[in-house]
């Protein structure tokens, strides 16, 4: 690590006001890329507010032509299935990334003390299911023994141990959680129980706040358990389902057209202006949620660390 | 750390294993209390419906149950490997994860890395919403703003973005999405345009942690940023990456099906079709054939697990944890 | 030190599965309560006996339908009015992805819906009465038939028992509820409709009526700044309507086999006779010459570049609503699409826009003469079975029985017996359609509405016997329409009628029992994947045609071209002798 032989660089007039090419091009580089992230948002954004004759145009819509018209958010909040599936998925989420959540990081605790008997077999197994599942039919058999067919909890338990964040939240308890704090506590008397809630859990805080991100994600995006499990219970259906319905099923499209007739607006709003408008309104949350969460996890995790 | 808590095990001793065992377990019941919900949620939701593993060399009759059915040994398995669409199929597949973990997984650490050592404390957020939005869009969506982008002009239209460029500098335009040598690249770019934004979380959250006096002392012995980057920075990550690269390892065998679904066609089929999508037009209207996409998982499966062995034990050579 | 493993594993594995049991049995209570409340109308009920009868709830499923408006669903009066006549209550299921996959799962793991339907497929119905995984409803029917008066004469008609031979080899055991159906207007997919501005502009108004006027029209529209036609097909699989537009006037067929066994075949000797014989026609010269013209086409900039590369009704209705597009297939020629067409995709981008705005066109000849489509003008829609999970299949048939009578399709067609239908034209329909994402001007009942005919048109079982009655369904839908609707309907009905007759060739009943052997559905797949490759990548200027078509041809004969022709001639020998 030693760079003792490197001469100091020489400093040019620009560099003695802190500008460098590097610095540039990190500048560039970062801004191009995200700009090449932001336009398609943008474009969404913008064609869900862009009346149809001016978005059949086509072109490269930079700005709302012909004005903001709002009439395709209104035709979807006036769909009545909207904002209950919103209800669903805001709940389903909390729920199952807090269970998840849980379940996964205590989990991944316990078996990251591989000195304790057992620990290694179990995760083993725990990785094992990373590769194999019992297909469809037993799964099904399971859940229709367990009662959870057509049932709300059926979207929230059966992904409770999440096997990918199990791997890296183990790591990071095993290698990044500074095991000489955790030895002097016990040195001071604390127990186990108080190590894991009053030493462990405060400093995986911001660990914490990443993977609950991650996780809430996975399960604000989730459709498949409702359609395969639950499917004729509209007032459990989640709007990654009706986002899901809205870019591919022709029936959804429909009803959301139709009630917005009803509704006033004078010809049936168009499906691809519709399709825009759902997409915004599937992000609101999530990057409602993102900038708390990102504060924590800028304060400093590590996901695994080099072995001690 | 210590190895060996337990004691050892001493024949004719008169304690029982069994009150050992109990004076073990009071040891440390915490522990085992902790692991007791995950513990029971993967025997209840994955291993208990483990046996259906077996359908792969059954012929399966509901009435009979997946126990009852009757054994036909590797007939699943011939089945899928006489056809030679699945083995084009197959290696598409593998190819296309193969170039994604090439560049695709390169592209994310470095994007990771770039934007750690953007400056501007004000900025730095900012580019890391933006980068991180358009995970959020569906492949539907997404591959239609590509097909947008990437038009090849017609008498009725200018065409794409893209094109315009490419024509505005002088060059003949270029029907991408009908050109078999081109797909796989923008499959890898439309992924990295949709994906690396997201994949950064986990660097970054990493990265955040280092201590900034580390770079001040390297300053101060006349380091410079690429002497930094490369000696503090990147055994930080080391382990992210490591954990990162073994997961998308694991899954070299899988397919994104609705990337590739909504943006193939049957020009570049050759190229780019992939298992599932192969798997999608076959069986349309045809019905589930359970034991065949039994038996493939399994497959598939299996070498996925053998690579991820391989790559762990490689990994943990370079003194980082592996996924075991 | 390993037995002690094996015990403490066994311990907690013992606990968690225990503790599991305790966390994974959560209240079936969903925060949102439970389905849809069922509040009968009290009308006096039509049959004594089913008043009579326990009151069990029947879960119908049917695809591509909605649920979502709960409020809709539970005071839609014609699903009241059912359940009160049968004493029933119904729930309603339905989807579109992997709907499927989910009947499938559902009947393989014992939860099947009592009512629910496959797409007819032969080996899923030889399968699952084999395994005793649903009901054959002609014993169940055959027991009682003064309780089920309308399904005994449907099941014991020569025809039914026909298919029931097809599907098991037994004509006396029915195992579903067949949806066989025929068109109320001939089926064809070779008329566009046109962009009548673009038309008077090209062509001086004229619809092109022959290939040769077609292709000049559409290079000329290429010329001009338009692009000349799109037609209708989802990423160039679909082709279907380039072979009934394009090649079938040329006395051949381009599209691969699938779907009818006479698929892209073309008939030599007389059909009906022992003397008929289907020659493949895919890979022929004359199909070979049809390609180069697409070709041809698609280089002048008259079929658009993105054919095969973008989606289907979005990217083409709003090209051809934004008049750039000149003409556009709508794929079956039915004057219903028109209508459609034209409420749909044209009058969203014009509000003021008029049936005159587009203009019906005609199927091409060549040479003086019309191709011919082969059709026996009936098709199989969807078949519903009862799972034998279902405690009580005499009940679900005594729906079914409803739904037959003529009492049950009028309510569900017409509801003229009702009185809450008085006069109210298309607003009563669309106020109970609307509930299900329907607000078209059909009026018929979206639930059911495939239960006897996949064309969901209305059956009359009581004055005609049942292949009658679904061979010639009833459509109604011009009396409810809107005005323009209607005029929409009636002016691409009149356009169609001067050449249908002339295009569509009805081949003799026997061709609705052919069976193809398995084989023969694995050498199809394979040449459907072989056919969609090489003609998109001929056709777009990938391949060219003259170098690529003899590989075409050898790909063909290594699939089994020879076999398939072998074997789809026996099959429709087969059919004649037994027929």
């Amino acid at each position: 690590m030693s760079s003792n032989s490197i001469k100091p660089p020489r400093r040019t007039m620009l560099q003695r006001f802190g500008f460098n090419f590097y610095d540039v091009f990190v500048l560039l580089f970062c801004a191009s890329f995200a700009l090449l992230c932001v336009y398609p948002m943008w474009y969404v954004a913008v064609a869900s507010v862009t009346p149809y004759g001016e978005f059949i145009k086509g072109g490269l819509m930079l700005w709302p032509r012909g004005g903001v018209d709002l009439q395709y958010y209104q035709a979807i909040f006036g769909t009545k299935s909207f904002i209950n599936s919103m209800w669903i998925s805001v709940s389903k989420t909390v729920i199952a990334t807090v269970l998840s959540v849980i379940v996964t990081s205590t989990m991944a605790y316990g078996v990251s003390k591989s000195h304790i008997k057992g620990m290694k077999f179990i995760n083993a197994l725990v990785v094992f299911n990373l590769f194999f599942s019992g297909g469809l039919i037993p799964q099904y058999m399971l859940y229709k023994d367990l009662n959870l067919l057509r049932n709300y909890w059926v979207m929230v338990i059966p992904g409770a141990l999440n096997i990918t964040y199990f791997i890296i939240m183990r790591n990071y308890y095993s290698f990044s959680v500074p095991h000489a704090l955790e030895e002097a506590a016990q040195i001071d008397g604390c127990t186990e129980v108080g190590v894991f809630f009053r030493i462990v859990t405060p400093i995986s805080k911001s660990m914490l706040a990443a993977i609950s991100l991650f996780i809430a994600v996975i399960n604000w995006n989730d459709y498949y358990n409702y359609m395969m499990f639950i499917s004729n219970k509209t007032e459990l259906q989640p709007y990654a389902w009706v986002l899901h319905r809205m870019l591919t099923d022709q029936t959804m499209m429909n009803q959301v057209r139709n009630g917005a007739v009803s509704m006033g607006i004078a010809t049936p709003p168009p499906p691809m202006a519709l399709r825009m408008a759902c997409i915004i309104c599937a992000m609101l949350p999530i990057m409602c949620v993102y900038p708390f969460l990102q504060k924590h996890f800028t304060k400093g995790i590590t996901l695994g660390a080099v072995k001690e | 750390m210590e190895k060996t808590v337990a004691a050892p095990r001493l024949p004719g001793k008169n304690r029982s294993p069994v009150s050992r065992f109990l004076a073990y377990v009071k040891k440390y019941w915490f522990l085992y209390l902790l692991i007791l919900p995950g513990f029971a949620c993967m025997a209840v939701f994955n291993y208990a419906p483990m046996y259906g593993i077996q359908l792969a060399f059954k012929e399966y009759s509901p009435r009979a149950g997946i126990w009852g059915s009757e054994w036909i040994g590797l007939e699943n398995f011939y089945r899928m490997f006489r056809d030679p669409n699945f083995i084009r199929a197959f290696r598409n597949t593998i190819l296309i994860n193969l170039y994604s973990l090439a560049f695709g997984f390169t592209f994310n650490v470095f994007l990771a890395l770039m934007i750690n050592e953007l400056k501007l404390r004000k900025v730095k957020p900012i580019i890391q919403t933006c980068v991180y939005l358009p995970y959020f869009l569906s492949w539907v969506i997404f591959a239609g703003l590509v097909q947008v982008f990437l038009e090849y002009p017609s008498t009725a239209d200018v065409g794409g973005v893209v094109n315009q460029v490419i024509q505005g500098l002088g060059g003949a335009p270029i029907d991408f999405l009908k050109e078999p040598k081109l797909f796989r690249t923008i499959l890898v770019v439309t992924n990295i345009i949709k994906s690396a934004g997201y994949s950064t979380i986990v660097y970054l959250a990493s990265l955040s942690g280092i201590d900034p006096a580390l770079y001040e002392s390297a300053q101060i012995d006349g380091a410079n940023r690429g002497q930094m980057l490369w000696n503090i920075t990147i055994p930080r990550i080391l382990p992210s990456i490591m954990i990162t690269f073994i997961l998308q390892v694991a899954s070299l065998f899988s397919s994104n099906f609705d990337q590739v679904y909504n943006l193939y066609n049957n020009y570049v089929i050759s190229t780019g079709d992939v298992l599932s999508t192969y798997i999608y037009r076959i069986s349309l209207g045809g019905g589930t054939d359970f034991e065949l996409s039994t038996a493939m998982n399994l497959i598939l499966n299996v070498m996925g697990l053998v690579v991820v062995l391989v790559t762990n034990k490689y990994v943990e050579k370079l003194d980082v944890q592996g996924i075991f | 030190m390993k037995k002690t493993l094996s015990l403490l594993l066994a311990v907690i594995m013992l606990m968690s599965v225990l503790a599991g049991c305790g966390e994974k049995n959560p209240e079936t209570t969903a925060p949102k309560g439970d389905a849809p409340a069922n509040n009968p109308v009290e009308t006096t009920p039509a049959e004594i006996t089913n008043a009579d009868r326990e009151n069990v709830t029947i879960r119908f499923a049917q695809f591509g339908n909605s649920v979502d408006d709960v409020d809709g669903m539970a005071n839609d009066p014609i699903k009241q009015a059912i359940e009160a006549a049968v004493n029933v209550t119904l729930e309603y299921d339905t989807g579109v992805d992997g709907f499927d996959d989910r009947m499938q799962t559902e009947l393989f793991t014992g939860g099947a819906a009592e009512l629910f339907p496959t797409w007819g497929e032969t080996d899923k119905i030889a399968k699952w009465a084999e395994e005793d995984l649903v009901y054959n409803i002609a014993e169940i029917i055959n027991a009682e038939p003064e309780r089920y008066p309308y399904l005994y004469a449907m099941i014991n008609t020569e025809e039914y028992k026909a298919y029931n031979a097809l599907y098991t080899g037994d004509p006396e055991a029915a195992y579903a509820i067949y949806s066989v159906a025929a068109f109320a207007d001939p089926s064809f997919n070779g008329a566009p409709i046109y962009n009548t501005a673009i038309l008077n502009e090209i062509n001086g108004g004229k619809v092109p009526a022959t290939v040769e006027e077609f292709i000049n029209f559409v290079n000329n529209c290429g010329a001009n700044g338009y692009v000349g036609w799109w037609p209708r097909n989802n990423k160039l699989t679909n082709w279907g309507v380039i072979d009934a537009m394009m090649a079938r006037p040329q006395g051949t067929s381009i599209i691969a086999p699938s779907g009818d066994a006479w698929a892209g075949f073309v008939s030599n000797g007389k059909i009906g006779t022992a003397d008929e014989y289907w020659t493949l026609a895919t890979t022929s010269d004359a199909s070979k010459e049809v390609i180069k013209q697409l070709a041809a086409m698609y280089k002048s900039g008259g079929l658009d570049s993105g054919l095969g590369v973008k989606g289907d009704f979005d990217d083409a209705y709003s090209d051809f609503a934004a008049g750039k597009l000149a003409s556009y297939d709508n794929g079956f020629g039915f004057p219903l699409q028109f209508s459609s067409f034209l409420a749909n995709p044209w009058k969203s981008a014009h509000p003021e826009g008029t049936i005159a705005d587009l203009t019906q066109g005609v199927a091409l000849t060549h040479n003086g003469s019309y191709g011919s489509t082969y059709t026996t003008g009936t098709w199989i829609g969807a078949h519903y079975f009862i799972p034998t999970s279902c405690e009580y299949p005499e009940r679900v048939l005594d729906l079914v029985e409803f739904l037959a009578s003529a009492e049950g399709q009028d309510l569900m067609h017409n509801t003229v017996n009702y009185e809450f239908n008085a006069e109210a034209g298309s607003d009563y329909w669309n106020g109970i359609n609307i509930a299900y994402g329907y607000q078209d001007g059909r009026c018929k009942y979206v639930w059911f509405s495939y239960l006897f005919s996949g064309t969901e048109y209305q059956v009359d079982f009581t004055n005609n016997d049942w292949w009658t009655a679904v061979s010639k369904p009833i459509d109604n839908s011009n009396n409810w329409a809107t005005e323009e609707n209607a005029a929409a309907y009636d002016y691409a009905a009149s356009v169609i009628d001067t050449f249908v007759d002339e295009v569509v060739y009805y081949l003799p009943a026997y061709y609705n029992m052919i069976s193809l052997p398995g084989e023969a559905a694995e050498i199809r797949t394979k040449m459907a994947d072989i056919t969609n490759q090489y003609l998109t990548q001929m056709i777009g200027g990938q391949l060219d045609i003259e170098a690529a078509w003899p590989n075409y041809v050898a790909e063909y004969e290594a699939a089994g071209a020879a076999e398939l022709e072998q074997m789809v001639n026996e099959a429709i020998a087969a059919a004649r002798e037994n027929g």
